[in-house]
């Protein structure tokens, strides 16, 4: 640029503008360093910032379907824990039938085995109540309501979940439009029994009466029933029956065992994946610290010779040689 | 050859006087040095017309010098620099203006945070999830609600704050007075300010003209305030010999003949009613206009503004779909929170409450009473009372036909996780998902204020070296006025020495008798 003449406003503007130039990149870097982000408002980096947003709500996203495995693991694992005890119960109820079949028993020593059986009814009752936090996971969709309950003195258990013909599963969304069902229907799982008459033997059940408390409830009432060898061959009958109900329920644990299985697996690609994208988030949004304070100090020695530059040509007058 | 005996003392008059007045105007030169707009002035010094003597043998006789005189003072400028300053810095006026306000729009919007509006959308829809595992407890469905709540405020918040944004840009013809008191408003107030200035150091310099003289300081004066002016509007100066100048602004002439024939104001866009039904983009709230004439200067019709801050505030106030202007940021943001609630309000009215009831109140009902001087909607959604009451209201299960009633269980979550997925779905209004669309209208904004960040930046540059070139014409170096000062001072004392000269001459001859 063909400046010839020199002159003072020129020196002064030139100054100003300069030293305000350096000390915006300074306040720039002051404020990444002091804020740790390289983005701190759109016009900072547009393009990073179209990819900061993306990775952001990927990250946000994956969050709520990790928190969502983990609610539901805390569901299947207290599921899983509820089945194990059932296995539990019906194994001492096949050694108790067993124990009652037996012929040298006598009627006192099967009335024994009886009151064992109606308490592994209770038990059981209560099992199927299993909740977490107040939310009965044995109910299906009706999560307010004990799915079980024993009407006092007798040997009616009713089931108030929602029924297992219907496909009312619990799910849970786990990843992008993949829901999985997490709950294990109680009718299913352990049935109902309404007696209508006990004697004479057999015992007469309504039509709806079925599955493991059938069997319990109508063993119960083989055993109080006697020495008959009649009765004896219906206790046996209720050992194949404890048979099926056993395989019926290790096989729901089987599929508990696989959603368990697959959260997890699940669980760990989210977990994988947030490593890789926090990592790619960091690398854009991230200050690097070294790298921006070395800049920092470099940009501050610039602006220190602009102003000691500045203060020398400034005071440069003819009037300091004039006497 | 015989001159008159006191001949060289009025010489050596003549002497002190053009020196004295030599340093006059360095005295003047150095004392204005820092005055904005200032021009160096210069001493035409010239010979005075030589004094013919008398003579018997020529007919013509030898010329005697008289000594100098100030033929004029004249001051360092250049016109065409001065041109080409006003046209770039009329850009930079432009440029500035809208990358200020683009960046007052940034700061609304708060991007990227924890506290904005993405992370209201996020939370939103987090919480329907959640509402969708846990659609029996009554805390989460509170928080559902407070989310919703949340959400809708940080959009009316924002929302508001746009809205006064435009307000102090442009004015607004529902709120009278933000018309009078917006950056427009009072730009075209500086505007009419500055040409009756001008027009006024205008009549001053052609009188001083007329007498022959030079209104040097006063074409200064004229000469910054005319910078000032292109700072606000694209002026054009035709300059006359006579000293006085025409002006027009945006090809409207403003200034004709020394006089201002026309002055600038601020009028309602007739095409923008305020309140219902809702305008569009159509809706400039004010027009700029010339108060003779009625000429219309920025509809972009005809005669135009194109340059200067009031354009950047006009564009930026305006409907230029291409720009994140604030109305059109506005109205995005309209759009989506219409969308959101519209979608989340159908899937509620499909489902059933926590007792069962199909089709509870929707979540968030259109509520004109509130914030009534706004007419976009976004300003009057609220969340429902009732359902705030009590959030069993809210539809977390769908509406079943295979179970009794329509209602599956309190546990039944389907509809929350349908309302929950809303999220991954594009909607035609926006052409793409929620969250996509808000960071869609965040990186246009990131992107139109970096591009006015570095346009306005390198202009600022260029009007930069036009000036370093007009100061180095007209600015003033102390350093050279000192070695004028010196030159000046020396010749003073050197005249004052040949008046001693004379009077010692006179002296002799006196002492003859």
């Amino acid at each position: 640029m063909g400046i010839n003449r020199i002159t003072s406003g020129f020196l002064n503007d030139q100054s100003v503008f300069q030293l305000n130039h350096n000390l915006g990149i300074l306040s720039g870097l002051q404020e990444k360093i002091s804020s740790g982000r390289n983005i701190n408002r759109p016009s900072d980096d547009p393009v990073g910032l179209t990819r900061i947003l993306d990775l952001s709500n990927t990250l946000r996203t994956d969050d709520r379907y990790g928190r969502n495995i983990q609610d539901a693991i805390a569901e299947v694992n207290t599921t899983d824990k509820a089945l194990s005890n059932m296995v539990d119960l019906i194994h001492r109820t096949q050694e108790l039938a067993t124990q009652g079949a037996n012929f040298t028993n006598n009627q006192a020593g099967r009335d024994a085995i009886a009151l064992e059986v109606d308490q592994i009814i209770n038990q059981l009752v209560q099992l199927g109540n299993t909740d977490i936090n107040g939310k009965y996971i044995f109910s299906g969709m009706k999560t307010n309501t004990p799915p079980f309950s024993r009407a006092a003195g007798t040997d009616n258990i009713a089931y108030a979940g929602t029924p297992p013909a219907q496909n009312w599963q619990r799910e849970v969304e786990i990843s992008r439009g993949v829901q999985l069902p997490i709950n294990v229907n109680g009718d299913t799982l352990l049935g109902k029994a309404q007696v209508v008459a006990p004697a004479p033997l057999p015992p007469t059940f309504n039509a709806t009466s079925g599955g493991l408390f059938k069997t319990l409830v109508e063993l119960k009432i083989d055993l109080e029933a006697g020495g008959d060898p009649n009765q004896l061959q219906q206790i046996r009958l209720r050992l194949d029956e404890l048979t099926t109900h056993m395989s019926n329920v290790a096989a729901q644990q089987a599929s508990i065992g696989s959603i368990s299985n697959r959260l997890e697996l699940t669980q760990g690609r989210i977990d994988e994946r947030k490593s890789i994208l926090t990592k790619q988030y960091a690398e854009i949004q991230d200050v690097d610290m070294p790298r921006t304070i070395a800049d920092l100090n470099h940009q501050q020695n610039i602006f220190e010779a602009s102003l000691s530059v500045t203060a020398r040509v400034l005071q440069t007058s003819l009037l300091n040689f004039l006497h | 050859m015989i001159t008159p005996g006191f001949f060289g003392f009025y010489n050596a008059h003549r002497g002190l006087v053009a020196t004295q007045n030599a340093l006059n105007t360095v005295s003047h030169n150095i004392s204005n040095a820092n005055t904005e707009g200032y021009s160096r002035q210069r001493v035409d010094l010239e010979a005075y017309t030589p004094y013919t003597t008398p003579n018997m043998s020529q007919l013509i006789g030898g010329q005697l010098g008289q000594g100098p005189w100030v033929q004029q003072v004249t001051r360092s400028r250049d016109v065409f620099l001065d041109a080409q300053f006003r046209q770039s810095s009329g850009t930079l006026g432009l440029d500035t203006a809208i990358r200020d306000a683009l960046q007052q729009v940034e700061g609304v919007l708060t991007e990227p945070s924890v506290s904005g509006i993405n992370t209201a959308i996020q939370n939103f829809f987090d919480s329907s999830q959640e509402l969708s595992l846990h659609p029996e407890s009554m805390a989460v469905r509170a928080n559902y609600i407070q989310q919703a709540i949340d959400m809708v405020n940080v959009f009316q918040q924002q929302g508001l704050q746009l809205s006064d944004l435009r307000r102090n840009l442009v004015g607004d013809p529902a709120v009278a007075a933000s018309l009078d008191t917006s950056k427009l408003a009072i730009s075209v107030n500086d505007v009419n300010t500055l040409l009756g200035n001008i027009a006024a150091i205008n009549r001053s310099i052609i009188s001083v003209k007329v007498s022959g003289a030079q209104p040097n300081d006063l074409m200064d004066q004229r000469d910054k305030l005319l910078d000032d002016l292109s700072k606000l509007v694209d002026i054009d100066v035709t300059n006359y010999d006579n000293g006085q100048i025409d002006l027009t602004i945006g090809g409207q002439v403003m200034i004709r003949s020394a006089d201002q024939i026309e002055s600038l104001e601020v009028v309602v866009n007739p095409n923008a009613p305020p309140g219902p039904p809702i305008p569009t983009y159509d809706d400039v709230p004010a027009f700029v206009q010339t108060v003779n004439g009625g000429v219309v200067l920025n509809n972009g019709a005809g005669a135009e503004i194109t340059a200067g801050s009031i354009k950047g505030i006009s564009d930026m106030g305006g409907n230029d779909p291409n720009l994140s202007t604030v109305r059109g940021v506005l109205e995005k943001l309209d759009t989506l929170l219409d969308t959101i609630v519209t979608q989340v309000n159908l899937l509620q009215q499909a489902g059933r409450d926590i007792t069962g009831a199909l089709g509870p109140p929707d979540i968030f009902f259109n509520d004109p009473a509130l914030n009534p001087t706004e007419t976009l909607n976004l300003f009057h959604w609220r969340v429902t009372q009732s359902v705030i009451t009590d959030p069993g209201e809210v539809a977390a299960a769908i509406d079943d036909a295979t179970a009794p009633g329509g209602f599956a269980g309190v546990g039944d979550g389907r509809n929350a996780l349908n309302m929950a997925q809303l999220r991954d779905q594009t909607f035609a209004a926006l052409g793409t998902t929620f969250v996509d669309y808000f960071n869609g209208i965040t990186s246009k904004l990131g992107i139109d204020t970096r591009s006015y960040q570095n346009t306005s930046s390198s202009q600022e540059g260029l009007v930069q070296a036009v000036d370093q070139r007009r100061q180095s014409v007209s600015g003033v170096n102390v350093d050279e006025e000192m070695i004028d000062m010196l030159r000046y001072q020396r010749a003073f004392e050197a005249t004052s020495k040949t008046i001693q000269m004379f009077d010692d001459v006179v002296k002799t001859i006196l002492s003859l008798t």
